[in-house]
């Protein structure tokens, strides 16, 4: 049986990185006793597989991972177990029974929404914004292993818009995966340059994925849709 | 300081895990309900004091009772250090993020000599005046602990009090002593009077220390009424019955030892002469069986972790090993718990308990023979044989076993070129081992790794009295390794001579070490277990500016009749046994397990029926 699971994390572990993560579910369904099946060989470890990593420090209200049971359970039970027995600032939010066949998630999810939170107002939010927006060609460059690679990150997102508190809240959805997938702090500086902050001033940010998308006929749903029957 | 911008700091530092908290089965209180805060403090990073047995037990231990909030506290890495002074941000415990300098205790595990600069730079971080004499009621109570409390004179000017010998009964009576102080009022000094009457408690001020015109000291001496002139150490009778805890705090990062760890004895019978940890920690008690299976059932249950290791000093000393493994294995392979078995001892290893072992996971197994000739063990006492060595790696070999690594010291007491040469000797025995196995029963891809540590003398073992090999001696040796181990499938790799001669000098220390290591920490030394901030020239410098001979403390041969400035600590065994054994060693002769008939080390004075 392949359980999805939604999950959030939240303030109190936002610095967990996602090989703590890993070990921290591992730990979790043995603590919950949930029937995971493992992997042979002379390091067993539990089939799991999970969506995007979260980046280090940002906080989430819906992430996903999958779970290959040995023998059926309950999805709501499965939730409730894990929900227990999770460490503090992690929690379940949904579970549903999904098909063994179903591609991975990491394959599905295309689409990852953030909220970012700037410490201080910046009159100019809105019209960096807008800025942003209007021009086709936004040149980062992007470190990489091989030294860094020039890209456009106006391709990288599909909307910006501000949020309620418009000085200081960027909605921002991006596109996961490929070359020219950039973290979500990265836009937000850029957006802070057009708006007239100096470059090299460093932001203090707080940023929430608020959501991860895939496409499904003609649409953007969560991975939840997966859901069988 | 509020959480939020302790969280934004954390967030710009590297590894900020190490400073978040809230991992799963961290105890959470209200502070404003408990009379005491005690901060446990371990001067190392997270991901090391995290893996320290010893503080899982008195943490959990302590927030048994309602009374007290105990919460952790770990030496910032330098670039959170660094932001912590730019924002002055005073150190904080992981529980209530609340500045440790609130609490009423600050306790500090001592585990290596080369962590003691984190414990000055701690106490300044957390704005409590260093020195022990400056602190005011409103300032916590600095307490110490652990195996280097027993020679902690280099730290005693720090240190309001100092705990010798096991914690787990020593914590309660002390934080009643300290309510009842509380409730009552007084200065600090009526606490220390009433503490200093606890069995295992040392106040250092108490005592004062006299010394000769050629540095020698000339007599240790209470200065107070009711003040014990020796403080002996606190032991547990049984280990059934003494708290261990049944949940621990699992960590989100990968911690050094990231695992369950069963404590099945403490003390050790083999009586190796080198080894400080086999003098200070005896007699051996053994948990049973029962409480065994039943703790690791309770901890898997309680933490989900994957791995279980028996700790103690020798876990191939076991009464009830193979039914231990066997249990073990029995009732937790369905949840795909491994076991791992480190120190395992070469003369109690057997084929079997390999074979256990690796039908959940195999890693690299280690032997620590410590010398390469039979002379040179028996000196030691290190009761190993050429055979035993033999046997044990064709076992190995035979059960598919290919990464072995052999720990040696070098600079031992009256070693010799062909001593060294007995370590390759060694070397080149195992590679035959190897390939004396059948090749159909042997894993491909042999990898022998030798490893030397330097001798360093310590406190309360036969060698005490000992100088230490010279860095340049020590170098030569490792010189004269490296060209003697160029052989295939070995590799090798030392120490530096550096570190292991500033922990001589730390771990035989006086007093008066301490205004060389607040001249050290002052100008920058901190994390000097950690070689990229190791710095023996910014050492030096500090004992010119003092005006004291490192040397006097590393270098120097010491009489019998010379005062130790450790000897008003009693670990229970006595120092006429040690002079004894430091004879034999010279003799070499061999002292028998003491598992076998009584040695006479001294420590049944400890107690009835210890051992």
């Amino acid at each position: 049986m392949r359980v999805l699971l939604e999950y959030m994390i939240g303030d109190r572990v936002r610095f967990i990185s996602h090989l703590d993560f890993m070990r921290t579910i591992q730990r979790t369904i043995r603590r919950a006793g949930i029937p995971v099946a493992y992997s042979e060989g002379f390091n067993p470890h539990p089939k799991l597989s999970f969506g995007l990593p979260l980046p280090v420090g940002v906080t989430s209200s819906a992430e996903y991972m999958d779970i290959i049971l040995s023998s059926p359970m309950d999805t709501e039970e499965t939730k409730d177990l894990l929900n227990t027995h999770l460490p503090r600032g992690i929690a379940v939010t949904a579970a549903v029974g999904i098909s063994p066949s179903a591609p991975s998630l990491m394959s599905l999810i295309k689409r990852a929404d953030y909220r970012i939170t700037l410490d201080t107002a910046l009159p100019g939010l809105e019209s960096g914004i807008q800025s942003f927006l209007q021009q086709a060609e936004i040149p980062y460059d992007k470190p990489g292993k091989k030294g860094v690679n020039r890209i456009n990150i106006r391709d990288s997102v599909f909307s910006v818009e501000a949020g309620r508190d418009a000085r200081r809240e960027i909605l921002v959805s991006m596109k996961t995966g490929g070359s020219s997938s950039v973290k979500p702090e990265v836009i937000a500086e850029k957006i802070a340059e057009l708006a007239g902050v100096e470059a090299h001033v460093k932001m203090e940010l707080t940023i929430h994925r608020t959501g991860l998308y895939m496409h499904y006929d003609g649409r953007w749903v969560t991975p939840l849709m997966l859901k069988e029957g | 300081m509020n959480k939020g911008q302790i969280d934004r700091l954390i967030g710009q530092v590297s590894k900020p895990v190490r400073y978040m908290g809230n991992e799963y089965n961290m105890v959470e209180k209200d502070p404003a309900s408990v009379e005491i805060r005690f901060a446990f403090a371990f001067p190392d990073v997270y991901e090391i004091g995290m893996s320290h047995l010893g503080m899982k037990i008195l943490y959990h231990l302590m927030n048994e009772r309602e009374d007290t909030y105990c919460e952790r506290v770990f030496a910032p890495w330098p670039d959170m250090e660094t932001k912590m002074r730019e924002a002055n941000l005073p150190l904080f415990a992981l529980e209530t993020k609340d500045p440790v300098s609130e609490f009423d205790f600050l306790g500090f595990t001592l585990q290596y000599e080369l962590s003691y600069t984190n414990v000055l730079n701690m106490l300044d971080l957390a704005r409590i005046p260093l020195l022990a004499r400056d602190r005011t009621l409103d300032d916590p109570f600095v307490i110490a602990g652990g195996p280097c409390a027993f020679n902690c004179e280099p730290l005693a000017d720090f240190l309001d009090l100092v705990a010798l010998g096991e914690g787990e009964e020593l914590i309660g009576d002390l934080l009643d002593v300290y309510k009842q102080w509380k409730s009552e009022g007084g200065d600090r000094d009526a606490f220390l009077l009433r503490a200093a009457r606890i069995p295992g408690i040392y106040v250092p001020k108490f005592y004062d220390v006299e010394y000769m015109d050629d540095g020698r000291v000339k007599a240790v001496t209470p200065n107070r009424d009711g003040v014990p002139s020796r403080v002996v150490k606190r032991v547990v009778k049984d280990l059934d019955r003494v708290y261990f805890p049944d949940r621990i705090i699992v960590p989100f990062m990968d911690i050094v030892h990231d695992r369950i760890m069963l404590e099945i004895f403490r003390g050790c019978t083999k009586g190796c002469r080198f080894c400080q940890a086999g003098m200070i920690y005896r007699p051996v008690r053994e948990r049973s069986l029962e409480t065994l299976l039943d703790l690791a059932d309770k901890l898997i249950r309680s933490t989900g972790y994957e791995e279980i290791s028996l700790s103690s000093l020798s876990t191939g000393d076991y009464s009830r090993l193979e039914d231990l493994v066997r249990d073990l294995m029995a009732r937790h392979w369905s949840e795909r718990v491994s076991l791992s078995l480190p120190s395992l001892r070469l003369d109690s290893f057997a084929r079997e308990y390999i074979e256990q072992v690796q039908r959940v996971k195999k890693t690299g197994l280690t032997f620590a023979p410590e010398a390469g000739t039979q002379r040179l063990r028996n000196v030691i006492n290190k009761g190993i044989t050429q055979e035993d060595l033999s046997r044990s790696l064709t076992d190995a070999f035979g059960s598919g076993w290919n990464n072995v690594k052999l720990y040696f010291m070098i600079g031992l007491p009256t070693e010799t070129t062909e001593d060294l040469e007995g370590i390759a000797y060694l070397a080149r025995m195992a590679v035959d081992c190897y390939y004396g196995v059948e090749k159909s029963k042997r894993e491909k891809g042999l990898k022998i790794t030798i490893s030397t540590s330097s001798f360093v003398p310590k406190p309360f073992t036969p060698f005490q009295w000992e100088p230490q090999d010279t860095i340049e001696e020590l170098r030569e040796k490792q010189h004269m390794l490296q060209k003697l181990l160029k052989l295939k499938h070995v590799d090798y790799s030392w120490h530096d001579p550096e570190t292991s001669f500033l922990e001589a000098v730390m771990a035989r220390g006086d007093r008066r070490i301490g205004q060389v290591m607040l001249t050290a920490w002052q100008n920058g030394a901190r994390f000097d277990s950690w070689a990229e901030h190791f710095s023996l020239g910014r050492w030096m410098d500090a004992f010119t500016e003092c005006g004291l001979d490192p040397y006097f403390y590393a270098y120097r041969k010491r009489d019998r009749d010379e005062v130790l400035p450790w000897d008003h600590i009693d670990t229970g065994v006595s120092k006429a046994f040690l002079w004894s054994e430091y004879m034999k060693a010279l003799n070499e002769e061999t002292t028998p397990d003491c598992r076998l008939s009584c040695t006479g080390c001294g420590v049944r004075r400890l107690g009835e029926g210890l051992c």
